[in-house]
């Protein structure tokens, strides 16, 4: 066991040091720069009010009651955030150690040499342990460093504490869904389904019916109530993460390797598959399709909350200002909002449909298909193909949906039109972003790490510019500078063609360089 | 006239060079092998055959043109990798069928009865087939393309023994219909059954090529002698090697520039028969790897 462990830990640790490294600075950046954009008490509270409407709920979770101190505000904008990232840490290492190492054969191999299954399982889990431990004892150390006032001790080990919780949690549910799902894809698509339906889920609830809230993981952050009443109860629901660890090995222990409990074993009759582009798509269809069914779900649970902004904003007087007449404005700049979010999830499926041109490369494949004189420019343009067909519908959809869930609502005065507009005008992103990826690729099959964490970036600098107002210098790196925000602003055509241009020359030379490079 | 031809292959990743100056070529209707230790660079050359990869320098000529100005050169190719790994979750005939529509071959009668031969379940999904039945999909489909060189890298490692003479005998019939085969192998005896010509890779140079018979010089003579008497002299002699005597019986492999010399040895003896056993790739190969691992 402690050998496997030790060759496990060999293994992931560069990956996981990024990991850590990455989710520490980004986390530990913070209270410095809010103490410095808003050094004093009267600065917060002026913040806080202008937070306390649905937009920023849905992206950050209820607004203590009390004080903003400097570490209720970090709390509040960061936490919940941070979680998705802890949580896709943490689903990435488990399945890659887990399912991922079953389904490469190299679990077989290791079983067959006097480790036993416990061994391998129990290996399993102390990494987990282990790199969760690692990552709450940097932050808790980091946030003690700085001494601010109103970052007590309590706080800090509660902050600790909960991102343990929150990514055991995953990791469990990740190690559950690895004996439950027959391959390390379905294990990575349903749980990430789950990490990010789950933000959506409480993001609706939020506004709209905030007891309905607590069944999301991260309603239980906004319940610690950190750096204010420190409510450590609320860490007791994280227990599941080693309830689904148990469950796990429970299944692990009686399985067949290779075996799983839900086999999804579907008899059709034989395809024809005809032709490349036919190929690639039969290879990301299930992807793809999911993909599109919950972009749907997560416009519609967005547009359904519309209805609720009303009576949200009838408590509120100084939001009943800023909306003006009927806060009809009000609900425009959310749909505005909500666009933006919406694009930037929309842009994943595009790039995991590009990772699957990547992964033909590492299975050999494109090597082989070579040989029936298929080019490498038809490889990767058809995955390109699929890429902006699955980022267009993604965006359309999303928008549909919350057209769609919008339609009961009176008063918000947008067509659907005004929402097929608004999928028209994201579009260039997704050019911009399938052209980046196009280029990675074809300089490298390594680089392709590269377009996910500019997408992080984009997410980030969105979501904190919309919180702090953050500088522009940071947006400028992002398609959402240029782009209009629609419906609040009409499409800015030439905007979207500098997008959408830059989006085709870096696919352009993305398929120049790919015709040109080594294989792996 | 040469279907494909290789000049001055060379393949370096970052320092290391895996592939050095590797020149040879393969004419038409010929079965032409290639043999090398464990990662001597069989199969980085074939990768640079089928444009996997481009050489650092060097060129590869098909049907006398360098494939660099011929985009569609592959049309002529048919390739069965090593590790053949293929897509989990479509099955075999799935497979088979998409690599006919890709080389726009529809002649299915021959489809089915190689489906047969090779015993092959083509309804069953890819990651349910063991390696052998990963491996029929793959041969099944290079037999039915139309291309004019099939190349084999290991392409039996996975097959039991009935399948493998199911193979042989298809790679003989294709070099009858005139086509040319590379076949790269770690399987001596195959490889001396059905190759025309041999290249011998070592640590990424070609260290001989040729037909069989003309390599003879270099392999080692195996020789079984009848005598009453003891031969222990000569199993000390240079040149001779794995020197056994039992009985009436002594067995010794002689290198073959030094026939002459041990045959006059012999004639000092009385010898009751004297008899030899006919050279072997595997004498050949072994000599080179011997050198090989004597050197390093
Ligand atoms: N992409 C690569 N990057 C770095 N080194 C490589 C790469 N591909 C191959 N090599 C190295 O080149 C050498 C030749 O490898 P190759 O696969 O051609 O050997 P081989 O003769 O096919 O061996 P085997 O009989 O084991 O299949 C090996 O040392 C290998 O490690
Ligand atoms: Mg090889």
């Amino acid at each position: 066991m402690r050998h496997y462990l030790r060759l496990s830990l060999k293994d992931t640790r560069f990956r996981i040091f990024w990991w850590i490294f990455g989710i520490a600075s980004l986390t530990l950046m913070m209270p410095p720069s809010f103490h410095e954009l808003y050094p004093t008490q009267a600065d917060r509270d002026v913040l806080k009010a202008t937070m306390e409407n649905p937009a920023v709920i849905a992206m950050t979770g209820p607004i203590q009651e009390g004080d903003y101190t400097l570490g209720v505000m970090f709390s509040h904008e960061m936490a919940v955030f941070m979680a998705i990232v802890v949580g896709l840490f943490n689903v990435m290492i488990a399945n890659s150690l887990s399912r991922r190492k079953e389904d490469d054969g190299l679990l077989e191999v290791v079983l067959s040499r006097n480790i036993t299954r416990g061994g391998v399982f129990a290996a399993q889990i102390l990494l987990g342990l282990l790199m969760n431990a690692i990552l709450a004892l940097v932050l808790f150390a980091g946030l003690q460093s700085f001494g601010y006032e109103s970052m007590d001790t309590a706080g800090n080990f509660l902050y600790a504490a909960h991102t343990f919780g929150f990514g055991l949690f995953f990791y469990g549910l990740t190690l559950l869904a690895a004996q439950l799902l027959p391959s390390a894809d379905w294990v990575f698509g349903i749980v990430l389904t789950v990490l990010l339906l789950g933000y959506a889920y409480r993001a609706a609830t939020d506004v709209a019916a905030p007891h309905l809230s607590v069944i999301s993981p991260y309603n239980w952050i906004s319940r610690l109530s950190l750096y204010s009443e420190n409510e450590a109860i609320w860490l007791v629901p994280f227990i599941l993460g080693p309830v689904f660890l148990l469950a796990a090995w429970l299944l692990f222990r009686n399985r067949d390797l290779g075996d799983s409990v839900i086999r999804l074993q579907m008899n059709r009759r034989s395809r024809n598959i005809g032709s490349h582009l036919r190929l690639a798509f039969t290879l990301s269809r299930t992807l793809i399709i999911s993909w599109l069914a919950g972009m749907l779900l997560i416009g519609a649970s967005y547009g359904s909350i519309l209805g609720d902004l009303e009576s949200f904003i009838g408590d509120n007087e100084m939001l009943r200002q800023m909306a003006g007449e009927g806060g009809n404005g009000l609900t425009v700049q959310f749909v505005g909002t909500l666009m933006v979010i919406v694009t930037i999830i929309g842009l994943a499926p595009p790039l995991m449909v590009m990772g699957r041109l990547l992964k033909e490369e590492r299975r050999t494949h494109l090597e082989y298909l070579g040989t029936l004189d298929i080019r490498r420019m038809k490889m990767m343009g058809d995955y390109v193909i699929l890429a902006l067909a699955a980022g267009f519908l993604s965006l359309f959809l999303a928008n549909a949906g919350m057209y769609a869930a919008s339609l009961g609502v009176e008063g918000i005065g947008l067509t659907f039109g005004d929402y097929t507009v608004s999928a028209f005008n994201y579009f260039p992103a997704v050019l911009l972003f399938t052209g980046l990826s196009a280029f990675l690729i074809g300089l490298h099959h390594r680089l392709h790490v590269l377009v996910w964490l500019y997408l992080l970036y984009n997410f980030f600098v969105s979501y904190l510019g919309q919180l702090l107002g953050l500088d522009d210098i940071y947006r400028v790196l992002t398609p959402f500078h240029y782009l209009n925000e629609t419906p609040n602003e009409a499409a800015d055509l030439l905007a979207c063609l500098a997008v959408g241009g830059t989006g085709v020359v870096l696919m352009v030379l993305g398929l120049i360089l790919f015709r040109r490079r080594d294989l792996a | 006239m040469s279907v494909l031809e290789l000049k001055g292959i060379t393949k370096r990743f970052g320092k290391f060079t895996a592939v050095e100056e590797v020149s040879f070529e393969i004419r038409e209707g010929e079965v032409f092998g290639f043999i090398g230790p464990n990662g001597a660079g069989k199969s980085t050359t074939i990768r640079a055959i089928i444009g996997a990869i481009s050489p650092t320098s060097g060129e590869v000529r098909l049907h006398g043109k360098p494939v660099t100005a011929q985009p569609d050169y592959r049309k002529h190719i048919a390739y069965v990798p090593g590790d053949v790994q293929l897509w989990p979750n479509l099955t075999g005939g799935e497979v088979i069928r998409f690599f006919m529509e890709m080389s726009g071959n529809a002649d299915t009668e021959k489809m089915e009865t190689l489906i047969r031969e090779f015993r092959l379940d083509p309804k069953k999904k890819c990651k349910t087939y063991s390696k052998g039945n990963r491996q029929k999909v793959a041969l099944i489909s290079a037999f039915l393309s139309d291309a004019d060189l099939l190349i084999f890298d290991e392409p039996t490692t996975g097959l039991d023994p009935l399948m493998e003479r199911t193979f042989h005998r298809h790679v003989l019939s294709a070099k009858s219909e005139g086509k040319s085969i590379l076949l790269s192998s770690h399987i001596l005896s195959e490889v001396e059954k059905l190759a025309d010509r041999i290249a011998i890779i070592r640590e990424g140079k070609i260290i001989e090529t040729g037909r069989f018979s003309e390599l003879k010089h270099i392999t080692r003579v195996h020789y079984l002698v009848r005598t009453p008497e003891d031969l222990a002299a000569v199993g000390r002699m240079e040149g001779v090697h794995e020197f056994r005597q039992e009985g009436g019986e002594a067995e010794f492999l002689v290198d073959a520039d030094r026939v002459k010399d041990v045959l006059a040895a012999l004639k000092r003896y009385e010898l009751e028969g004297l008899e030899t056993l006919p050279p072997k790739l595997e004498d050949i190969f072994m000599r080179y790897y011997d050198a090989g691992s004597g050197a390093s």
